[in-house]
């Protein structure tokens, strides 16, 4: 191995090293004395100056950053807010019920429809309230709009419900402005009307009269709002009208009720039974 | 004063401002490249050792000036030529290949940023967030492979 040794002719070269270092070392102590103080204001001058065209890319770089971050933010916020528009038209439904219940004479069960099945002949909801609730088959499912089906089958919790637009619903119905009466089913063709038969001709009817259910046929209560007359339509070789009617509550927009705990009077049923016997 | 001394002080003024206006701002996970270091470690197989040494001084104070470091670059760079100039003069006589471009300037940067980061710690000039690891490895690091490209692109 051999070791570099010191030479003479290379004096000068540690002594202007040493000269360097030790002035480099001055400089970094004296830094902030009053003569290099204006030295370093002039040279932060001098940096600005030459710094202020490329501070344009970096505003550019922070801008782009900024922009990917609002992004995100936007997105959630637009999460929240679609969010909070739900829960807004909830509250609105809520409180219309809230208002319904208060002011009817009905003994009403609130449910919330927790299925829906809207895409064929034989519709149906399921409700989230069954037989613990005291909820019994027959008995009538309404919104605050009005009449939405009736309960066929029913579990300790939860209940299926025949909405109006089921080929098999049927309901005694009056026309509110005239009394007279008729039965209200679906035709079965599309999804935004009902169908009141058995109406005679001779009864006049006008687009916008209000179809209730009567209360006959000892079902459901009287007074329940179905829908409004939208046309009629006269039956050939018949005495009677069918009238089209668009129904109050929309089954698809419609997400809590009340299932009213109607009971069938039982001396009408029993008179029904006798008059029957009397003809057999 | 050559021609030639003038082009290569011109040359590193141009790297001194080339730092400033644009390597400060490329740090890769803190650490940032030091192409004065680059260039005076490449003209070191030009000049002899006493003018280098004047020079670097210059152009290092030229940079702390622009920095606000006040000397100790000037320190640094001074003590890191005088130190590695002998081996580098020596190795520039012979063909290098790319690693071991790499590995000398590696091993400059790593020699002034210890001294760097020594002197600093000393007079408490650095601000705090810059970790030792980053200042010694990082900085070692960047500048080494920065030297490099300069190297391969020059040779093309």
């Amino acid at each position: 191995m051999q070791f570099r040794v010191f030479k003479v002719e290379n004096a000068s070269d540690y002594i202007i090293t040493a000269l360097i270092l030790v002035f480099a070392l001055a400089i970094a102590i004296n830094r902030h004395q009053d003569g290099l103080n204006s030295l370093r204001q002039i040279s932060i001058t001098v940096v600005s100056v030459l710094e202020e065209p490329l501070s344009n890319v970096r505003v550019y770089r922070q801008a782009l950053r900024t922009n990917t971050y609002l992004q995100e933010q936007n997105i959630l916020l637009q999460d929240e807010l679609s969010r909070l528009r739900a829960i807004e038209q909830e509250n609105i439904e809520l409180r219309k019920l809230l208002n319904y219940q208060n002011n009817s004479n009905f003994d009403l069960q609130p449910v919330r429809f927790v299925t829906k099945t809207l895409n064929g002949i034989n519709n149906t909801f399921t409700v989230n309230a069954g037989s613990k609730q005291g909820v019994e088959v027959g008995m009538p499912v309404i919104t605050s709009d009005g009449l939405v089906g009736k309960v066929i089958i029913t579990a300790s919790n939860y209940s299926q419900v025949m909405p109006y637009f089921n080929n098999l619903f049927r309901v005694s119905a009056r026309i509110q402005q005239t009394q007279s009466m008729g039965i209200v089913s679906w035709p079965g063709d599309n999804m935004s009307e009902l169908v009141m038969d058995f109406v005679p001709k001779t009864i006049p009817v006008d687009s916008g009269f209000v179809v209730e259910t009567s209360g006959f046929g000892n079902e459901f209560p009287g007074g329940i709002p179905i829908g409004t007359v939208l046309y009629t339509e006269e039956e050939e070789g018949k005495d009677t009208q069918k009238i089209y009617l668009s129904p109050f509550t929309s089954l698809s927009e419609v997400s809590e009720g009340f299932v009213i705990k109607f009971q069938p009077d039982s001396t009408l049923d029993s008179l029904s039974i006798q008059t029957q016997s009397l003809f057999r | 004063m050559s021609n030639q001394l003038i082009r290569h002080i011109l040359l590193g003024i141009f790297f001194v401002l080339l730092d400033v206006l644009f390597f400060q701002h490329l740090s890769v996970f803190n650490a940032t490249a030091d192409p004065l270091l680059c260039y005076l470690l490449w003209i070191i197989q030009k000049y002899d050792r006493v003018p280098l040494l004047i020079m670097a001084a210059s152009l290092a104070l030229l940079q702390d000036a622009l920095f606000d470091f006040w000397g100790i670059m000037m320190f640094s760079k001074t003590l890191t030529i005088f130190l590695v100039y002998n081996f580098i003069k020596r190795k520039s006589e012979a063909q290098l290949l790319l690693w071991q471009i790499f590995l000398i300037i590696f091993m400059g940067a790593l020699i002034h940023n210890i001294i760097l980061f020594a002197l600093s710690s000393f007079f408490i000039a650095f601000a705090t967030s810059y970790s030792p690891f980053t200042i010694i490895f990082g900085n070692t690091f960047y500048t080494a492979l920065i030297g490099l490209l300069i190297y391969i692109f020059r040779k093309r």
